[in-house]
């Protein structure tokens, strides 16, 4: 069902289609251990059995409705203090698959790496490196994008055919999102990060828009009104706030609704 | 501007006779400053220390200000300060979160006490929802946990202090 992507140098040369698994990044994962991995490659499953989110989060995914893929990179040029832009090509390359299958809707990066399509989650990603020293050896990029299911079960969250009420198929899908995300690498390794992190900013959730947030830096969260401006070099989250700018790191902010 | 730019251009200023100098783009800002009471003898002073610090670090500065004088004094000072002689510290690359096992269920990497290879993996940061596994640089034996787990860490930070074999 999924072929050789034809469009690109390296990514998705490699394409290894499985009915079900575990969960692709620990089947990539096991790939480079026993030292079968090559850049590019990638693992897609119909379906997972137990899927991650981030650090043990679930993710629930209906067999064959949706893309559930891990993607193998080898981006040595990147080093580990660094390794937030590769989280910003990769964000970036998903949400413009995305806009390009939903031409009519607003499709934007929530902060650091999660794809809204009209303000609901459409697709996430969840990043795993191996470090050497202070390089990056392998990175796993874990992609769960939904494309055709349409029912969530009451969770917030919405799919390609949910917003423009047309089946997708599935290669083609993934055909775009395999160039996209080799375009971006190349962009990244080729002109470094400045270019990624513009097209990354102007894609920013509620970026430079009044919105309410909940400081969880305290013992007490508090509730406050702030603008998003701007990332740092570690991908944390420039606030301007009544009196300042403030720094937050991925736990210490929360978005409210 | 790269490493190599930099330093041709502090060559530059020190043959120059100026004694301060800012170059600012819309990617960095770089200031450069000879130590202003020894005026004039104090060329070979600046032109060594500043490179230092700036090779160390050239893919990083690009996007943040650089202050050229104030990096040399903390590289210089740490290692006399910190772990006792022979034990060798495993660091955190990045900041983020540490981690002792791969997920939340499963045993940590390692243990004091615990032999580890050179290419072991022996933590996890989290940094903005990337999980960085770190290998051991050494092959040794775990002498002290640095960090407990789920705790915040910063760049350079000391996470394992190892016995080297």
């Amino acid at each position: 069902m999924y072929k050789i992507v034809a469009d690109t140098l390296f990514t998705g040369k490699k394409v290894v289609h499985l009915p079900t698994c575990q969960s692709t990044n620990d089947t990539a994962a096991e790939f480079i251990q026993s030292g079968r991995a090559i850049a590019g490659m990638v693992i897609i499953a119909d379906g997972q059995t137990k899927g991650r989110g981030q650090r043990g989060n679930s993710w629930q995914a209906t067999p064959g409705l949706n893309l559930t893929l891990s993607l193998i990179w080898s981006p040595s040029f990147i080093g580990a203090a660094d390794s937030f832009m590769l989280n910003m090509a990769v964000s970036l390359a998903i949400a413009e698959t995305v806009a390009h299958f939903l031409p009519d809707a607003a499709v934007t990066v929530k902060w650091p790496n999660d794809i809204y399509a009209n303000g609901q989650k459409i697709c996430g990603t969840l990043i795993e490196n191996t470090l050497q020293g202070a390089q990056i050896r392998y990175s796993i990029v874990g992609i769960g994008l939904n494309v055709n299911q349409t029912d969530f079960n009451g969770i917030f969250a919405t799919s390609l055919k949910l917003v423009s009420g047309q089946q997708q198929s599935l290669p083609e899908v993934f055909d775009f999102l395999m160039c996209r995300l080799e375009k971006r690498y190349l962009q990244l390794q080729t002109q470094g990060s400045t270019p990624i992190r513009q097209a990354y900013l102007n894609r920013l959730y509620r970026r430079g828009q009044p919105a309410t947030y909940t400081d969880l830096r305290t013992d007490v969260p508090v509730i406050f009104e702030g603008i998003i401006e701007d990332i740092d070099t570690a991908g944390r989250l420039l606030m301007r706030t009544q009196n300042s700018i403030e720094i937050f790191d991925l736990k210490q902010i929360q978005f409210n609704a | 501007m790269d490493a190599k730019e930099i330093q041709e251009l502090i060559s530059f200023i020190a043959g120059s006779g100026l004694d301060e100098v800012s170059v600012e783009t819309g990617d960095f800002k770089l200031h450069i400053k000879r130590h202003s009471e020894v005026k004039g003898v104090a060329v070979a002073a600046p032109v060594m220390a500043a490179p230092q610090a700036l090779v160390a670090a050239p893919v990083v500065t690009q996007s943040q200000p650089v202050v050229a004088e104030s990096k040399p004094i903390e590289t210089a000072a740490q290692p006399a300060a910190e772990s006792p002689k022979k034990l060798v510290a495993i660091k955190s690359p990045m900041i983020g979160t540490f981690y002792r096992s791969s997920k939340p269920e499963n045993p940590p990497y390692v243990n004091v006490g615990d032999e580890v290879r050179k290419g072991q993996v022996v933590c996890i940061i989290e940094a903005m929802k990337l999980f960085n596994e770190i290998e051991s640089e050494v092959e040794g034996r775990i002498v002290k946990v640095l960090v407990d787990n789920a705790n915040p860490v910063e760049y350079d930070q000391e996470l394992f202090l190892i016995e080297p074999f």
